[in-house]
Parts: structure tokens; sequence; C-alpha cells
């Protein structure tokens, strides 16, 4: 009984940090801070939902499953972010505008492109 | 390349000692708990082989769970950012001197840095020197502190832990 | 036992309502690169919707179809993020 009550609680406070990160999506102001606030809560939300599940089912072989499932999310979702966001550098995509963008001027300078 | 192999083996010892004695309750956390005690044990074996790995082991042990503590830290910070009206956002692109030079220390310290509270790794420049990051909470415009945080955090951990 | 089962369609009825959010952002986006991460969170919801439904209705096979989904939405991401530095790239070169 302790079990399923661990594994539904997971389950729910992963649903929160499902829901918080997208009214973070329509709230936010800038590309770039959506980006970086939607990816922690995501990364998160998900693997508490997936730990829920497995203490649920409590089988070796789908441990096993879901550990490969958190691993790949773990190792996928920010280098995803990383390169969505470069792209977005390198194709002018504005900042807001409290943004201090000193140093970015600066590599611009150096690198003329 | 010996902890992949230990953790391999614990997997599959995990697994072999369930299928074969079905009297172990195969509860999940009765799992976790059996394969951190295999883990257990082959860092005591690797003691006797190789010193420097088991030390290797610890750190990354503790490089984890102060991972996942930066994380919830940041989940946190967002969720109440979100759910407050007001804003307290100065975001700032910072560019951080690196001191790692392998392709493995950047592309593991662009990865942590993109889970810690309000940072996010934008670029790496040409000759792999510097790393450009897009950080939230700049507090009056001291860019200087976060440079300093980022490397005495994670970079120092990682650096510690791939140059031993 | 009914009342876990209320507990997992709140949790689906929630992550429901974080997809629909997430489709408003993916319709109102001003730039591609906003419509490329919306539909990253929009897959992750996915994902968790078919891990709580593989309770709910006690199929385990709904796991397999989660793995292979996070597989697919981190090449999908890729494939933009290329697509859109490419562009660039052609588009200068014709200036």
């Amino acid at each position: 009984m302790i079990k399923e009550i661990i594994s539904a609680l997971l389950i729910l406070l992963g649903a929160i940090f499902m829901l918080i990160s997208s009214i973070g999506m329509i709230r936010l102001p800038d590309f770039y801070i959506r980006n970086s606030a939607s990816t922690k809560a995501v990364v998160l939300g998900v693997s508490l939902i997936l730990l829920g599940v497995g203490i649920h089912y409590d089988d070796i072989l789908i441990f096993i499953e879901i550990f490969a499932i958190i691993f790949f999310i773990y190792l996928i979702s920010p280098l995803a972010a990383h390169i969505v966001s470069r792209a977005a550098v390198i194709t002018k995509v504005e900042f807001w505008k409290k943004t201090n963008l000193d140093d970015l001027d600066r590599r611009k300078e150096e690198l003329p492109d | 390349m010996i902890i992949l192999l230990n953790i391999l083996l614990a997997v599959l010892m995990t697994w072999f000692t369930s299928a074969i004695y079905p009297g172990i309750p195969t509860t999940g956390l009765w799992m976790i708990s059996l394969f951190a005690g295999w883990m257990v044990v082959f860092w005591l074996l690797s003691v006797f082989y190789n010193r420097k790995a088991f030390f290797k082991l610890l750190r990354i042990v503790v490089l984890i769970l102060y991972y996942f503590k930066e994380l919830i830290i940041a989940s946190v910070k967002v969720a109440y950012d979100v759910l407050t009206p007001k804003d307290h956002m100065r975001p700032a692109i910072v560019a951080v001197p690196l001191d790692a030079k392998t392709d493995l220390e950047i592309t593991l310290l662009a990865n942590f840095i993109t889970l810690t509270p309000g940072t996010l790794a934008i670029d790496v420049s040409e000759d792999k020197k510097t790393l450009y990051i897009h950080e939230v909470y700049v507090k009056s415009g001291d860019l200087e502190q976060v440079r300093k945080d980022i490397k005495d955090g994670f970079e120092k951990k990682i650096l510690n832990i791939t140059r031993m | 036992m009914s009342f876990l089962t209320t507990i997992f369609n709140i949790a689906i009825v929630i992550m429901s309502i974080s997809m629909l959010l997430t489709l408003v952002r993916f319709i109102k986006g001003p730039s591609l690169p906003d419509r490329v991460i919306s539909l990253d969170v929009f897959s992750a919801n996915l994902l968790a919707v078919l891990a709580i439904y593989s309770i709910i209705s006690e199929q385990k096979a709904y796991l397999n179809v989660a793995l292979s989904i996070s597989l697919v939405a981190f090449v999908g991401t890729m494939t933009f993020a290329y697509y859109l530095v490419q562009k660039r790239n052609k588009h200068q070169e014709n200036d």
C-alpha cells in the first residue's frame, strides 16, 4: 500500500512541474528565458513521473527500461536546448529589452561575420 | 571504462539473482538496494586493483548528488518565478573563459550548466577557449560574480575527475 | 484501488491542459525556434501521458512506445536546428 502512495505522489508532483513549465512557456517574455525555464522543469517532471511508474510496476525489466529512458532524457534535453539556442543566436532571434548584451557584442567585433 | 564495466556487471547480477531465486521480493525499492549493494562490493574490489578508480568513483557520486541538488533548486526557482506576477529577472550574456581543454570536458560542462538555475549554454568560440552563457539572475549587473560561481562550482569538480 | 485511478486520471487531465498551453505557444510563437521548443515540450508531455496511461490500461508495451518517442523527438529537434543554420548560410551566400 505504501508503494502505491509513493508512486501516486511522485506522479502528481511531476505533473504539476510539467504544468508549471508550460505556463512558463506562455508567460515568460523572451525565447531564451523560455528555453532555459522549460528545459529544467520538463526534465525534472518527466523523470519524477517515470520513477513513479517504475515503482508502481515494481519489476526489474521495467526498471532497466525506465532508467534507459531517464538516462536518454538527461543526456539529450540539455543538448537539444543548447543546439536550438545556438541556431537562434545565429538567425538573430531578438533578445528581451532588459538583456545585457555586452559580451556578445564584443564577440561580434572580434569575428566579423 | 572500469566504471562502466562495474555498472554493467551490477545490472546483470541483479537481474540473474532475481531470475534464479524468485524468493527474493521483487519490489522496486528492494531491487535498487540490491543494485546499490552490488555497486559497493565492486567499488571495494576496485580498491585492490586500482586505488585511483576508487576515489574517482567517490568524486563522481559527489558530483551527481550536487547536480541533483542544483536541478531541484533550479526547478523550484523557475516555478516561483512563473507563478508570481512580479518579475525579478535581469538577463545577460556572459563570456566565461574555459580551463577545460578536451571535447569531453567541454560537453560535460555545457550539459551541467544548462541545468543549473537560470543558465543556458549558448555557444563555444572557434578556438574552444570561451563559453557563452545566457544567465537570467544577474544581481545588479555583476558579471564577475557569475563567472566566479561557474568556475568554482562545476568546472572545478569536473576537472578534478577527468584530470586525476 | 479506485482512489489511485482517480489520482492518475487527475494527472492525465493536468498534462492535457499543459499540452493545450504548449499548442497555444506553437500557434502564436513569433519565431521558428519558439515553435521547435514548444514541440519539444509537447513530446515530453506526450511521453509522460503514455507512461501514466500504461498504468491505467495495464499494458506494459506503452513504455516501449514512450522510449521510441523520446528518441524521435530528439532527432526532430536536431534536424530543425540544422535546417535553421543551413538556411541562414545559404541566404548569406546569395547576398
